[in-house]
């Protein structure tokens, strides 16, 4: 269940989405116009990956009370839920939405450069799309080395999460369901020799009451859940303050940063469009502020 | 200085380009040694020097360029100049290997691509014993005092390299788990059965100091740029390959077409290193290739996986190498931050301020100049690597994505 605390840290997030993406457009462009120093520009990332580690922090507490919440959260659309990965967005997208844009612009960029009417690959790049061109390739080899540790570390959550899945079939929760199904089947059996067909109360009986021992073997799937997301989290966020903070020249990084804010929003705004289904039928303001949710924790 | 550069550079660029100026054999030269000075300049040498070198070497004319062809002995044991990348791309397992051994054996250098498939432990090995057991097989052909000319020791070296890089993939995969040593680390993690199922592609360059020596094996590939032109020099091993198609037909095998031609709708591929699970059909022996070396045509060679040249012809490949090569100088000249202490061939800075940036070099002395002006060279091989691995990502790749450029011209003594 969603708390009112789940849906604020969600508000707080897109709001902060969007005022980031605000202030790092402008960045970009006093950037293209040669008006950013490198210090501004590293100032505002700098400040975008502090909210971001902020709402990994809000995150955490949040995970820690209930880790199952913010898995396919019902304020997401189906679409966005369909591509969130333990809560959030993958962390190798990062890397993917580089290699993207690092080649917007290639084409026309290699085949003036080919027939030698840009003569220096490097500074046209330069002054072109932040320099995102200009990717180097010690910066490349850098960049794989962090894709390929990322897509292990990923892959080896993706292998836990497995796990977690599969131990619903397992201790503690089945023996309580296998249990609890053997008393049901008696007592349904000693009230039939009653003569009073009752299934109805049977029923009733298993479901609604306070019951503590399934709720700790819940609690303790949560748990695991909960931790999973923790480390999800962080993984989402060191990669992608590696790639901007230790990889990217500032102006890149704010190119990337841009681009990512760019995704996440459209992609909530998109899949919002024509009645696409919210789970929850979200229709007043505030609600659809709270709503648009997830943690798609796209930096 | 900068106005001679500029000269010279402007002059290039005009009309057909260098790589198109295979008759003149002198304008190359000069303008060889113009590039070489623009470094010389760059270290703060004094620029009276570089003139006096240029016209000593415009009277010099071309005599002992000539004669490097001919004479082995008057080849100097030259320095490889290469850069490679090597990337995961959009691929979530990296199953490519490169490998780069300048001076393996004397006066050779070897460079290699494997791109593995099913896992990436047959792609390891070969990176980390091809060209040890291409010294072996080439010491034991020189014991053997074969009297067979250059080409064919190369030749057997090469296929016997082949095999037993084979044999050694495929014993490697039948111990299975039982394997001693440490524990692999690739994801299959050498469990029977489906480390059987694991191959690679082989593409092997031995750069001597007369000829280029190609072996291949699979679907990667080496392209020389000679006068301008892309030779390709080796010929991807696919199922269809009408010759190849007959040969698996031959031997009892089927050709498949699931999702593109397979043998027995599996592999992609009509050769490679491993596969044991189909062996005869998929054999390992490579197709080898000598070319004599043509000193003043000879521009570079170009290996690479399948990454690379589904999206990317040979022939823009090789435009792109060449467009790096020639603007290196330029770039060098008008950049006027610090360039990285980093290896060369690893390492370049793109002067907006990468973190990576550290003191420039200090320069002094002609041997350093030599260094540097080679360094130099390295660096816009890897350059080239790098922009051909960038297009091959912006052209949607969807694959790993390996490149190796090697410098096919010689330098000249400063």
């Amino acid at each position: 269940m969603s708390s009112p605390r789940h849906v604020a840290c969600y508000q707080r997030w897109i709001a902060g989405q969007e005022a980031g993406l605000g202030e790092l457009e402008a960045a970009s462009a006093n950037a293209a116009a040669g008006r950013a120093t490198n210090a501004e520009l590293r100032a505002a990332v700098e400040r975008c990956m502090s909210a971001y580690a902020e709402y990994v922090t809000t995150r955490r507490a949040l995970a820690r009370e209930d880790g199952a919440a913010l898995f396919a959260p019902p304020w997401c659309t189906s679409f966005e839920n369909s591509v969130l990965w333990l809560g959030g967005c993958r962390p190798s997208l990062t890397i993917r939405l580089l290699y993207s844009l690092s080649g917007e612009g290639l084409e026309d960029h290699v085949e003036e450069f080919i027939s030698g009417r840009v003569p220096v690959l490097g500074a046209a790049a330069a002054g072109g799309m932040g320099g995102l061109l200009g990717i180097t390739a010690r910066q490349l080899e850098l960049v794989n080395e962090l894709h390929r540790r990322t897509l292990r570390e990923e892959d080896a959550l993706s292998d836990r999460l497995a796990t977690l899945q599969e131990d619903v079939a397992d201790r503690p929760l089945l023996p309580i369901v296998r249990e609890r199904a053997t008393a049901a089947a008696a007592a349904l059996a000693a009230r039939a020799c009653d003569g009073l067909g009752t299934r109805l109360v049977v029923t009733a009986g298993r479901a609604g009451a306070v019951d503590p021992e399934v709720d700790a073997a819940i609690g303790s799937y949560k748990a695991g859940l909960g931790r999973l997301l923790e480390e999800a989290d962080e993984l989402r966020l060191s990669t992608t303050r590696t790639l901007v903070t230790e990889i990217l020249t500032p102006r890149q990084a704010v190119e990337t940063l841009v681009a990512g804010k760019q995704l996440h929003l459209a992609v909530r705004d998109w899949s919002r469009r024509g009645g696409a289904g919210v789970a929850q039928n979200v229709r007043s303001p505030a609600l659809t502020l709270a709503g648009i949710s997830s943690s798609h924790a796209n930096p | 200085m900068a106005e001679i550069c500029c000269e010279a550079v402007a002059g290039s660029s005009e009309g057909k380009g260098p790589e198109c100026d295979t008759g003149s054999r002198a304008a190359r030269r000069r303008r060889m040694e113009i590039r070489r000075l623009k470094v010389v300049a760059e270290r703060g040498e004094e620029e009276e020097t570089s003139r006096k070198r240029r016209r000593i070497d415009g009277r010099g004319g071309g005599g002992e360029e000539a004669s490097t062809d001919e004479e082995d002995r008057e080849v100097e044991v030259e320095r490889a100049r290469y850069g490679f990348t090597s990337v995961c791309g959009r691929r979530r397992d990296m199953e490519d290997a490169v490998s780069t051994h300048p001076g393996f054996l004397p006066g050779h250098h070897f460079f290699g691509v494997f791109d593995g498939h099913g896992c990436s432990h047959v792609a390891t090995s070969c990176g980390q014993r091809m060209h040890e057991i291409v010294v072996d097989e080439a010491g034991a052909a020189a014991a053997a005092g074969s009297l067979d000319g250059e080409e064919a020791r190369w030749r057997g070296v090469m296929e016997r390299s082949f095999a037993r890089m084979d044999a050694e993939a495929v014993a490697s995969s039948s111990r299975g788990s039982d394997r001693v040593g440490p524990a692999p680390t690739c994801r299959c993690e050498m469990q029977l059965p489906k480390c059987d199922h694991v191959g690679s592609t082989a593409v092997v360059a031995v750069l001597g100091p007369r000829h280029v020596v190609v072996a291949n094996c699979g679907d990667s590939r080496a392209v020389l740029c000679r006068g301008g032109g892309a030779i390709p020099l080796s010929c991807d091993h696919k199922p269809d390959r009408p010759d190849e198609l007959e040969r698996i037909h031959a031997a009892g095998g089927r050709v498949i077409f699931w999702d593109g031609a397979r043998v027995f709708g599996m592999l992609a591929m009509s050769r490679a290193i491993g596969d044991s699970y189909l062996k005869p059909y998929v054999i390992s022996d490579p197709e080898v290739r000598v070319m004599e070396r043509k000193d003043g045509e000879d521009e570079f060679l170009i290996l690479a996986s399948d990454g690379l040249w589904d999206v990317v012809s040979n022939e823009v490949a090789c435009n792109v190498v060449r467009a790096c090569l020639r603007s290196s100088g330029r770039r060098e000249r008008s950049r006027s931050s610090p360039t990285s202490n980093l290896s060369p061939r690893q390492s370049s800075s793109s002067g907006d301020d990468a973190p990576n940036d550290v003191a420039p070099p200090s320069a002094a002395g002609s041997e350093s100049d030599d260094e540097s002006a080679a360094a130099e060279e390295d660096k816009a091989c890897t350059e080239a690597a790098i922009l051909l691995t960038k297009l091959a990502l912006a052209r949607q790749t969807a694959d790993n994505v390996s490149v190796v450029v090697v410098n096919l011209r010689r330098r000249r003594k400063l």
